[in-house]
């Protein structure tokens, strides 16, 4: 029988360590412990700390007792104005409790660390795409490089090892976590719905057009939990996305669709600008229709949605290398989109 | 009683059939017949048997020695000077081979069509990407329309089924047939490094950086077999792809460093105009280098160069639904012309 793993999941209340620790908890021979500054939102066996990792202080006093860790999943992350604010406040993230648990945890066996598209710089503008792991690095600063820099370092000479995965706009169950494409969505349609419009795609025509990818959030906590636990993803680093590519263009109809409304023509607009003022009418909505109360900001993250609206350039990353390691998983993207508005609308969340 | 498979290949000495031939060959579950005007000039343990597919009389005739074929697969192609053009004959010599097979095969479970990307209008212009089986199709004529549309009214209310399959720019090791990107950049490169010149991309500027994808023929062979013997593909269409999506910029300098060679600037040129007048100095290399003697007209075939090379727009097709039906497997492309170099530099037909 194999002895039980202990998982360390750090950012235990964003969308991907939540997920994670769902997963985990399904899985028999898992432990989970869960970091993070909120209490979850949701059911879970683990058990949770509740600490500033940015405070190395508290990292100290509270993740002393840490000495049985044998997996560490880190999906920590902090927001500054650009990328130079991010650099060191992220690392420092990753840093402050790996440097209490590393030393106590004599049976640590994998660090797995959460990146994104942007490792390849998708958000500077045009980039090499699909985009491979073997590919260079974009200039510097990106947080995502000092963190896994740090591991390499960290791991020099040790048992351990680590990796890396980079997922795009994750998707999947969160409650609070604003920073979500689907319900992003699922809040401007029912909005432009209330107010008898059609379902316009609000970005830049282009976008429209240009191809995208997303990962599905359970598909990512599986790969996660395969990237620790098999020997040969030791030390790389490994995109994982739904397996396809699509376009807004070409999905935006089957969401109209979904809510039952018109596709109308393109309307680009501001979004975190004309959706400012629309807080007073989303708790209309949630009275008219009885829905389960979520404040209007908990649902949708504007600047989230008008940066990915607004990408003219294709966002691609090739999952060949997953793949050839092993990890064959996938998903349906289009599909993914309608199943997970059908939830939310299941939920109570929208109408 | 064995459950031994017996296939009847239409079109063997095409570029499609004479791949499958060879994949065939390494299923010893099965029996082989291949459909070809002339006994093959290459190695296979197919039985030959000529039958004039164009002959309407012929095909009822000749057809009646195949009573014991199980699955059959027609990857037949009568060239025209437009598709459009080829459309009506070949539909019409399908009709011929079908009815012919169906008078005279009573243990017949399976027919397969070949299809491609064409199905969805590749080759007309921007299109819907990455294409689904499902989308609608494109204004009519095409062979693939007309083939697939008798196939589904013979088939209803028979006991056997049919399955089409759609590749996209098959690319694999087939001597003495050049419609094959592999070939194709082979040559050229040979030609261009004989020359002194750098590898330039000779196609349209803009089809260097747009989407594109291509099929090798052992993923394509597997997948024929597997549709073809999979009971929930009865009677539905497959994409086929090698998986993953490359856009030439980034593989051109894979080609050029296989060649030894500097990728130099762009310079768009007609192959077939301008590759007319490079017999004699294939002549001399084959001479210097001591190949395998390859007439030049069979080396590589430089129309499909100058179609292949010339989308501006994305060319790629979803493959979720092969995945979803079962099919998994994958290579990187990449590597597959990296391979496929080396498998023409073995045979002695590269230096």
């Amino acid at each position: 029988m194999a002895e039980k793993r202990v998982a360390l999941v750090i950012g235990a209340t964003g969308i991907v360590g939540g997920n994670m620790i769902r997963h985990l908890d399904s899985r028999e021979d898992w432990q989970v412990i869960g970091l993070s500054r909120r209490q979850p939102y949701y059911e879970s066996d683990a058990t949770f700390i509740s600490v500033d990792l940015s405070d190395p202080e508290e990292c100290r006093s509270k993740l002393g007792e840490l000495a049985h860790i044998t997996h560490v999943f880190f999906a920590g992350y902090t927001d500054r104005p650009t990328w130079a604010e991010q650099d060191a406040p992220n690392l420092a993230l990753l840093a402050n409790p790996m440097d209490v648990i590393e030393p106590l945890s004599q049976n640590l066996q994998h660090v797995c660390l959460l990146q994104g598209t942007k490792a390849y710089g998708s958000q500077l503008g045009p980039f090499k795409s699909p985009a491979k792991e073997s590919d260079p690095r974009h200039m510097p600063p990106n947080f995502y490089f000092s963190q896994q820099d740090y591991l390499i370092r960290a791991s020099e000479g040790k048992s351990w090892s680590w990796s890396c995965v980079r997922p795009h706009a994750v998707c999947g169950y969160a409650v609070g976590i604003p920073m979500n494409l689907v319900s992003c969505i699922a809040v401007y349609a029912t909005i432009s719905k209330e107010l008898g419009l059609p379902l316009r795609f609000p970005g830049s025509p282009i976008t429209y057009s240009a191809l995208y990818m997303a990962t599905e959030a359970g598909l990512l906590s599986r790969a996660m939990e395969w990237a620790a636990t098999t020997p040969a993803c030791a030390d790389q680093a490994f995109n994982v996305i739904n397996g396809d590519y699509v376009r807004f263009e070409n999905m935006w109809p089957k969401f109209a669709e979904f809510f039952d409304m018109e596709t109308g023509p393109l309307q680009r607009i501001d979004l975190p600008l004309m959706m400012a003022d629309k807080a007073p009418l989303w708790d209309e909505i949630v009275k008219k229709h009885d829905l389960v109360p979520n404040a209007y900001e908990d649902m949708a993250h504007w600047p989230f949605a008008q940066y990915i609206f607004n990408n003219e350039w294709d966002m691609m990353s090739d999952m060949t290398k997953c793949r050839t390691f092993g990890f064959l998983d996938f998903i349906d993207t289009e599909q993914m989109f309608l199943d997970q508005f059908a939830e939310l609308r299941a939920n109570r969340v929208i109408p | 009683m064995t459950d031994r498979k017996v296939a009847l290949v239409f079109g063997a000495s095409g570029i499609i059939g004479r791949g499958f031939l060879r994949h065939l060959d390494g299923l010893n579950d099965w029996d082989i017949i291949g459909v070809m005007r002339n006994p093959p000039n290459f190695d296979t343990r197919a039985e030959h048997l000529a039958v004039d597919l164009t002959n309407r009389d012929e095909c009822l005739a000749g057809l009646n020695n195949v009573p014991h074929v199980t699955h059959a697969f027609y990857t037949a192609y009568k060239d025209f000077p437009t598709w459009e053009a080829a459309a009506e004959p070949n539909t019409e010599m399908f009709k011929n081979t079908m009815d012919g097979l169906l008078a005279n095969a009573p243990n017949l479970e399976h027919i397969q069509i070949l299809q491609g990307a064409k199905y969805y209008g590749r080759h007309l212009g921007p299109y819907k990407t990455p294409s689904r089986e499902d989308d609608p199709r494109h204004m009519p004529p095409s062979l693939y329309f007309g083939q697939e549309d008798y196939l589904r009214e013979i088939q209803s209310g028979q006991p056997w089924s049919w399955s089409a399959v759609r590749p996209q720019a098959v690319c694999g090791l087939s001597i003495g047939n050049p419609l094959n990107l592999t070939s194709v950049l082979a040559v050229y490169a040979v030609i261009s490094r004989e020359l002194g010149l750098p590898l330039r991309w000779p196609g349209k500027p803009e089809a260097f950086h747009t989407i594109y994808q291509v099929t090798d023929y052992e993923i394509l062979g597997k997948s024929m077999v597997w549709a073809a013997t999979t009971p929930d593909c009865a009677n539905e269409a497959f994409n086929i792809t090698n998986g993953d999506v490359f856009r030439w910029d980034y593989m051109w300098e894979h080609v050029a460093g296989y060649f030894g060679m500097e990728v130099g600037p762009p310079q768009q040129i007609n192959l077939a105009m301008m590759m007319a007048d490079k017999e004699p100095l294939w002549n001399e290399i084959v001479e210097k280098f001591d190949l395998a003697p390859t007439p030049f007209d069979k080396a590589a075939n430089w129309s499909f160069g100058d179609y292949a090379f010339a989308s501006d727009w994305d060319v790629c097709m979803d493959t979720t639904k092969s995945r979803k039906a079962g099919f998994l497997d994958f290579i990187d492309t990449k590597d597959m012309f990296l391979q496929q170099f080396d498998e023409l530099r073995d045979a002695k037909i590269i230096p």
